[in-house]
């Protein structure tokens, strides 16, 4: 599992670690009952504060991506349950208008911008 | 209440802080017990240079306490200080008795060395008074350095000591030794009471002067 | 949970300054920086918990315990580093050993000889031979080789270089990796604590301005930089340690006065420095 931080993105560091945590679920990377690294031994390795990194599980977990075992850690939770697919589908709207508002900016034509996303769904043989 | 077993780990830290120099100040002292022995012809003035180097060193540890801050590592340590002062007073008596063994062994070095044969009782009364006289000193600087810390005081500490000087000085000038005559004269028929005098009243001073720290030491650094 | 040091009004005046109202707590199995600048009163607290100065008033218990009617007994679990060596110069690092383990019931000889390995600390070398960084290890081993479940360090990094920083906090991170033992450092060097502190108390001018955890710390305030021109009144009001140049400003200020930053305004999250340094610049302004 692949989690780097950074101190320049603004983003509070307990929201990067679930946001990498999601993607490795999401991706794949982590698969249903994989155990992550413990509360302390992952803010050991990252340098921060086990404050952040229990903060960041316990998010996870009500969000439905992991559960924590009293004693035993911290487990992935199967993929494909409502609450994922909800945060699939947020990420989706996030992103096309993060590209809305980007094409704005750039002035690029509405056509132009429907026949980006097709020739990107060709090239990506989205089914 | 103070427990044995703390105030033996004190005494055994003593010793531990006191080990760190000796070597040094102990050849220096003994060396310089021994060449004035030699260069007297007297082997007397060994035993009282050995108690006299022995006696400054004793207070010594309040120094090498100051100066390594060792205030912060009694603060660590689960030590009372009343037991680190009984401890010390312990610690201080068998330093004491123990150079009063060397110093005699010392003394017989001499001895050999001049040819001049000891005198048992001369050489009891000079280790008796030498003894005294560690007590006495230590007797007067340890409750000012419980009290006061070492690095201000030790030179006003030993007046009390300087005024003894001076008053026996000005009391062997006077020759007022007649009175005195008595006395030897008893002590020589008695000699018990020599060795009495010198360590029962040495280890009386060192119990006043336990009492005094006991009763005013600083417990919290000003 | 239980706490390993908890501390109530505690206060101590001296001849030019007072030590008021202290009060936090550090739950069991956590690190907490005690921050401040110089003088702050960082140390004066430590040494109040440790009661090795009389309060005037407060209480402190270390461990559950009472710091003074218990004070031997938490002694045998807690392990103290301050900025100047306590041993006798002339010790060698064995010699450190023999000095102290008869007092603790829980010496573990093995357990030193594998910090003096880890640290690189040469058995024979003398303790003035050491360098600094050596000696903050040394106070360390010893430390750690009597199963403390609690270690209090004063200022353990100031002068030292930053590798040697790093490789401290690493020990003291792996020091509380089991849960069951926790850590109070006090320091000036903040950027350390954005590293490794789970709690922080900062204190400021003898009073303590802040406790709680160090994420809720930052989230509460906010850094804001803007234009000459976007500095209004109300915005100066709340603004504290602000500062003024020709191309703009800027100031602290709390996150829960910021509901709606007018624009033109960079509000960001501060670093624990900015904190520190905006609220002693509070009590003068800097124009």
């Amino acid at each position: 599992m692949r989690i780097i931080i950074t101190n320049t993105s603004g983003k509070p560091i307990y929201e990067q670690i679930e946001e990498q945590i999601k993607e490795a679920i999401l991706s794949g990377d982590l698969a249903e009952g994989d155990l992550l690294p413990s509360i302390r031994q992952l803010a050991r390795d990252l340098k921060i504060s086990v404050i952040t990194t229990t903060r960041a599980y316990s998010d996870l977990e009500l969000q439905g991506f992991v559960a924590v075992v009293q004693g035993k850690g911290c487990f992935v939770l199967r993929k494909d349950n409502e609450l994922v697919r909800e945060q699939l589908l947020r990420r989706i709207e996030e992103h096309l208008c993060a590209a809305i508002n980007a094409a704005r900016v750039a002035k690029l034509p509405r056509k132009e911008l429907e026949r980006m996303l097709r020739v990107f769904l060709e090239d990506e043989r989205y089914e | 209440m103070e427990t044995v077993s703390n105030v033996i780990k004190s005494m055994r830290l003593d010793f531990h802080i006191q080990k760190a120099s000796y070597k040094t100040f102990f050849a220096l002292g003994y060396a310089l017990a021994i060449v004035l022995g030699i260069v007297t012809r007297l082997a007397y003035t060994t035993v009282l240079i050995a108690m006299v180097v022995s006696a400054a060193f004793s207070g010594f540890v309040f120094l090498v306490s100051e100066r390594n801050n060792l205030g912060t590592l009694y603060g660590m340590l689960p030590l009372r200080k009343p037991e680190l002062i009984l401890g010390r007073y312990l610690y201080t008596l068998l330093f004491g008795l123990g150079n009063v063994v060397i110093s005699s062994l010392l003394a017989g070095v001499i001895s050999l060395v001049t040819g001049k044969a000891l005198v048992f009782l001369d050489l009891s009364a000079y280790l008796c008074a030498a003894f005294l006289y560690f007590c006495l000193f230590t007797g007067i600087v340890f409750p000012v350095y419980f009290r006061f810390g070492f690095s201000k005081n030790y030179l006003l500490a030993n007046v009390p000591l300087y005024i003894l000087y001076a008053v026996s000085y000005g009391f062997v000038r006077k020759g007022n030794l007649n009175g005195l005559h008595g006395v030897i004269q008893y002590l020589t028929r008695n000699p018990a009471l020599i060795w009495l005098g010198g360590f029962g009243g040495g280890l009386a001073l060192l119990a006043v002067s336990y009492s005094l720290s006991r009763l005013t030491y600083r417990r919290y650094e000003p | 949970m239980s706490s390993a040091v908890e501390i109530q009004g505690l206060r101590k005046s001296f001849r030019d300054f007072t030590l008021k109202d202290v009060t936090f707590s550090l739950p069991q199995g956590y690190i907490m920086g005690l921050v401040g600048k110089n003088g702050a009163g960082k140390t004066t607290t430590i040494r109040l918990a440790l009661n090795m100065l009389a309060r005037d008033a407060g209480a402190v218990r270390v461990l559950g315990l009472d710091n003074i009617k218990d004070e031997q007994r938490i002694k045998q679990d807690i392990g103290v580093v301050f900025d100047e060596i306590f041993f006798v110069d002339r010790w060698r690092v064995t010699d450190v050993e023999r000095a102290v383990k008869g007092f603790y019931s829980r010496w573990s000889t093995q357990v030193y000889a594998g910090y003096l390995k880890s640290f690189g600390l040469p058995a024979g070398k003398r303790v003035k031979e050491l360098s600094r960084g050596m000696k903050l290890k040394l106070m360390l081993a010893v430390a750690m080789s009597h199963e403390a479940r609690l270690l209090i360090l004063d200022e353990p990094t100031s002068g030292m270089d930053p590798v040697a920083r790093d490789e401290l906090l690493g020990i003291l991170s792996a020091y509380i990796s089991d849960g069951g033992k926790s850590v109070l450092f006090s320091t000036h060097i903040t950027s350390d604590l954005e590293k490794i502190a789970d709690f922080i108390t900062l204190i400021h001018d003898g009073t303590v301005f802040y406790t709680g955890t160090k994420d809720d710390l930052v989230e509460s305030y906010r850094m804001v930089k803007g234009g000459p021109r976007d500095l209004t009144d109300q915005l100066r009001q709340s603004l504290m340690g602000l500062e003024r140049n020709s191309v703009g400003f800027s100031g602290l200020i709390a996150a829960s006065e910021l509901k709606h930053p007018p624009g033109g305004i960079v509000a960001e999250a501060p670093s624990i420095d900015d904190i520190l340094i905006r609220i002693s610049a509070r009590d003068g302004n800097r124009e």
